[in-house]
C-alpha cells in the first residue's frame, strides 16, 4: 500500500537533511507507528506521501501509484485515497460539525444525496451524531479530533495518515481516539501514525518504525514499544 | 467530477459579500478605465470622419491681383491656364462683389467686421476643385507660377492641424486608459488576493481532501470576472450617456461637422469595452491565482 525506496529529502534553503535513504514497505490493512524525536523527519515523511513535498531522491508508491511519475493534475485523485488528521484538527470554525464533514465530500464533487447519506453514517461511527449542529468551539478537544477523523474517513480512503493526533489530548481522551483509529484500521484501512505518545504506542503493540535526527531509519519492529 | 456552476457561483458570491468595499472599488476602477477606452474608440472615429470629410471638400483658392482683375482678357487667360490642367475638375470665378457678400453672410452677427470692409477690400479669386485631393500640393505649386496670381491657399493645412491635434488627444486618452486599465487589473488582483487569504484554511482543507485545482479556482475566477463585467456594464452606460449628451448635442449645434458616430459604431465600442473588461479581469485574477494559490 505504501512503499519507499531510498527516499531522501534535503531542504534546499538550509540544506537540512530531513530523510536519509529511507526504505519502508507497508502492506494493506497494517497499523504502523512512526516514532522519533522532533526533527527526525516524521512529518516530512507524511507530507511526501500526499505529495505536499517532493523527495530529493528515491521512489515512492502510494495506493498503487508511483508518485514520481504522477502528473500534477492527478495529485487530487491520489489524495482522495488518503485521509489525513492532525494535532491541531484543522476544522473550519464557521461551519458546524455536519458542514465540516460534508465539506470534504462537496469539494470533490459528490452529489447532495450521497453527502446526506454518508455524513450521518460517519458521525454515528465517531459518536458525534448528537452534536452534528454544534460548532467546533463548542466541542472538547477529543470531540474535535473525532470530527477531523470523520472528515478524513468519510470518503472511505485506503490509507489514513495521522500526524500526532493525540498530541493535544489527555490520556483518557487519547485512548478513545486510539480505539476509534483501531476500529477504522479493522475495516481494512492502512493507518500510519506519527506520534510522541509513549503510552499509546506501548498499549497498542503494533508495528513501530523509528527515525532518528538526520532522518535515518533506526528500527522497524512488528510488535514494538516506544523507546529511544 | 460533476460540474457545479451553482456551487461556484454561491462561493463567489460569499467571497464578494465578505469584501464588498474592495469589490466596488475594483468595479469603479474598471469602469473608469473602460470609459476612457470607449472614448478613444469614439474619438478615433471622429478624427477619421472629420479628416475624410474635409479632405474631399478641400479647394484651392487662387487670389487674383487687383490690377489684373480689372482686365478681363488677363483673367480669362488665367482661367484657361488653370482649367487646362488635367487634375482640375472644376473652376469657379468669385468676383469681389461675391466675396463681399459671402463675407457679410458669414459674419452677419458681427457688424463691426462688416463695417471695416467694403466691396473693394476683398480680392477676386478662382475656386479650384481637384479630382484627387492628393494632387493639392502639386497643383497649388503650379498655379502659383501663373502670371497675375497673387496668392494660392488651400485649407488642407488647417484640416491636418485639426486632425493632428485630435490624434494627439486620442493618443493621450489612450495612454491614460492604458495606465488605468493596468490599475484596474491590479485592483482586481488585490481583491482576489484578499479573498484567497480570507479562505486560506478552507483552501488548505480542499487540497488535503483532494479537490481538483479547477474546483478550487473557479469561485475566484467568477469573482474576478464579475468585477470585469460589472465594470464594463457601468462603462457602457456612461458611454451611452456620453453619446447622447455630448456627441449628439455637438452634431445638433454644428450640423455641417458630421462626427459620424453611428449606432453600429457604438455597438462595436460596447463590444470592445466588454471584451477589454473581461480580459482585464481574467489577467488580474490569473495573476493572483498563480501567485497566491499554489494548487
Amino acid at each position: 500500500m505504501i512503499r519507499l525506496e531510498n527516499v531522501t529529502k534535503v531542504y534546499e534553503q538550509n540544506s537540512v537533511v530531513a530523510l536519509d535513504r529511507i526504505c519502508i514497505d507497508i502492506g494493506k490493512g497494517e497499523f504502523v507507528f512512526l516514532v522519533g524525536p522532533s526533527g527526525s523527519g516524521k512529518s516530512s515523511l507524511l507530507k511526501i506521501l500526499t505529495r505536499e513535498l517532493v523527495p530529493s531522491q528515491g521512489r515512492i508508491w502510494v495506493a498503487g501509484k508511483e508518485l514520481g511519475t504522477l502528473s500534477n493534475w492527478k495529485v487530487p485523485y491520489l489524495r482522495r485515497n488518503i485521509g489525513s488528521i492532525f494535532q491541531d484538527f484543522k476544522l473550519l470554525s464557521d461551519k458546524t460539525v455536519l458542514e465540516n464533514v460534508a465539506f470534504a465530500l462537496e469539494v470533490i464533487g459528490r452529489s447532495k444525496s450521497a453527502i446526506m447519506q454518508q455524513v450521518p453514517q460517519i458521525l454515528e461511527l465517531v459518536g458525534l451524531k448528537e452534536k452534528a449542529l454544534h460548532y467546533p468551539e463548542q466541542l472538547s478537544g477529543g470531540e474535535q479530533q473525532r470530527v477531523s477523523i470523520a472528515r478524513a474517513f468519510v470518503n472511505r480512503p485506503l490509507i489514513l495518515l495521522a500526524d500526532e493526533p493525540t498530541g493535544n489530548l489527555d490520556p483518557a481522551t487519547s485512548a478513545g481516539i486510539m480505539s476509534l483509529l483501531d476500529r477504522i484500521n479493522r475495516t481494512g484501512t492502512t493507518v500510519l501514525m506519527a506520534t510522541h505518545d509513549k503510552d499509546v504506542v506501548n498499549r497498542m503493540q503494533r508495528r513501530v518504525i523509528e527515525l532518528e535526527p538526520g532522518g535515518r531509519l533506526v528500527r522497524d519492529e512488528a510488535h514494538g514499544v516506544y523507546q529511544y | 467530477m460533476a460540474v457545479r456552476p451553482g456551487y461556484f457561483a454561491k462561493e463567489a458570491f460569499s467571497n464578494i459579500k465578505r469584501n464588498v468595499l474592495m469589490f466596488t472599488a475594483a468595479i469603479l476602477a474598471v469602469s473608469i478605465s473602460l470609459l476612457l477606452v470607449g472614448s478613444v474608440f469614439m474619438l478615433v472615429r471622429v478624427v477619421r470622419n472629420i479628416t475624410f470629410q474635409f479632405r474631399n471638400d478641400v479647394q484651392i483658392n487662387v487670389f487674383i491681383r487687383d490690377e489684373a482683375n480689372s482686365k478681363r482678357p488677363r483673367v480669362e487667360t488665367m482661367y484657361q491656364q488653370i482649367d487646362d490642367m488635367p487634375e482640375v475638375s472644376r473652376i469657379d470665378y468669385v468676383s469681389k462683389k461675391m466675396a463681399y457678400e459671402e463675407f457679410v453672410d458669414l459674419f452677419a452677427n458681427q457688424p463691426a467686421f462688416i463695417e471695416a470692409i467694403d466691396e473693394e477690400t476683398l480680392p477676386a479669386s478662382f475656386r479650384v476643385s481637384l479630382h484627387d485631393t492628393d494632387d493639392l500640393e502639386l497643383v497649388s505649386n503650379r498655379i502659383e507660377k501663373i502670371a497675375d496670381v497673387d496668392e494660392v491657399k488651400n485649407a488642407l493645412e488647417s484640416v491636418e492641424k485639426v486632425s493632428s491635434v485630435l490624434r494627439v488627444l486620442s493618443l493621450g486618452v489612450l495612454s491614460a486608459a492604458g495606465i488605468l486599465v493596468v490599475a484596474a487589473a491590479v485592483l482586481i488582483s488585490n481583491t482576489i488576493r484578499l479573498a484567497i487569504f480570507a479562505r486560506r484554511r478552507e483552501i488548505a482543507i480542499m487540497k488535503l481532501v483532494g479537490a481538483t485545482n479547477w474546483f478550487i479556482r473557479w469561485p475566484f475566477i467568477l469573482e474576478g470576472l464579475a468585477q470585469g463585467v460589472f465594470g464594463a456594464g457601468v462603462a457602457v452606460l456612461l458611454l451611452a450617456g456620453l453619446k447622447r449628451f455630448a456627441i449628439d448635442l455637438v452634431e445638433e449645434m454644428v450640423p455641417f461637422v458630421p462626427l459620424g458616430i453611428s449606432d453600429g459604431w457604438m455597438f462595436l465600442t460596447f463590444a470592445a469595452v466588454l471584451f477589454t473588461g473581461s480580459i482585464v479581469a481574467v489577467l488580474g485574477t490569473v495573476f493572483s491565482l498563480r501567485k497566491y494559490l499554489e494548487v
